[in-house]
């Protein structure tokens, strides 16, 4: 997948550069010749598409070296071969976990890389009795704890945000 | 005797003996490694059921070929609460010797990928 992103974005940044030389040499003139658009309509249109597309080229290389990252900080090395966990599993371990210290609270997970470790980030609902402070520390704790006790994975930062608080009853 | 191995692309190994060859497919290989992921405790098929016996388990497995050595790459998912690297190991350790004894084939790796967790294990 990250190889399909490399090439999806190296393919966005020639078509970019290609945009990009239309807009700036004569290819308008060329081109468009006697048509009703202007030869500077022409090149300001395909200004704005090379900026588009450099921007798409842009968002698939961070995509792609995100998941490169992750890919290396979800791998575990063996004595008889390698280990990979996928971003999935630990989605569904910090679900579990989650589930036990809060019971039914609607939550968002995502997973960064952090070198060759891992961050987790966590958006939640807090009961609204909580001490917010006290329970995302503790939430904290458990999740980096128990994540990397469960996976053998180094969790070196657990973000928690409190993005609203829940009624009981 | 003890038979001379040689590997072919389609064919993963050919051990030789005096009284001719004998070839272990891939297939079989594969089967084989899937039998002995099923008797790891803790360990599922990508769909959260145990793992199918036969040669369905074929799905889940991936086994390669280089210079005579064997890969194996499995595909699990294991149960909620267990130490991953712990079944995983576990997994790669039981798999290495089963395909070993059967087929006397080395086995250069198994790498094992986690694809999820299945909270099937604390209901049975």
């Amino acid at each position: 997948m990250t190889f399909v992103l490399w090439l999806e974005a190296l393919l966005l940044l020639a078509c970019a550069a290609l945009s990009a030389l239309g807009a700036s040499l004569y290819l308008p003139e060329v081109v468009v010749g006697g048509s009703a658009a202007s030869p500077l309509t022409v090149r300001v249109g395909l200004g704005v598409l090379a900026a588009v597309f450099l921007v798409a080229s842009g968002i698939c290389m961070a995509v792609a070296v995100r998941r490169a990252g992750l890919a290396q900080a979800l791998a575990l090395s063996a004595p008889k071969g390698l280990i990979f966990i996928t971003p999935r599993t630990v989605s569904q371990l910090v679900v579990g976990l989650l589930a036990e210290e809060l019971g039914e609270t609607p939550f968002q997970v995502a997973l960064l890389p952090k070198g060759k470790a891992l961050a987790l980030r966590v958006s939640l609902r807090l009961p609204a009795e909580a001490s917010i402070p006290s329970l995302a520390e503790r939430l904290q704790e458990v999740l980096s704890t128990e994540v990397a006790r469960r996976t053998g994975l180094e969790v070196q930062e657990v973000q928690v945000l409190v993005n609203g608080a829940t009624l009981r009853g | 005797m003890k038979p001379e191995r040689t590997s072919r692309s389609n064919r993963p190994e050919e051990p030789e003996e005096e009284a001719g060859k004998i070839s272990v497919a891939k297939e079989v290989i594969a089967t084989i490694a899937g039998l002995a992921a099923s008797e790891v405790p803790g360990v599922y098929s990508p769909k959260g059921e145990p793992l199918p016996q036969g040669s369905a388990v074929q799905r889940y497995v991936h086994t390669e070929l280089l210079e005579g050595r064997v890969r194996i790459a499995l595909s699990v998912v294991i149960g909620y609460g267990r130490v991953l690297p712990e079944v995983a190991q576990e997994l790669q350790e039981k798999v290495k010797t089963e395909v070993e004894r059967l087929t006397t084939l080395p086995v250069e790796a198994v790498d094992v990928e986690v694809v999820g967790i299945v909270e099937a294990e604390e209901r049975s």
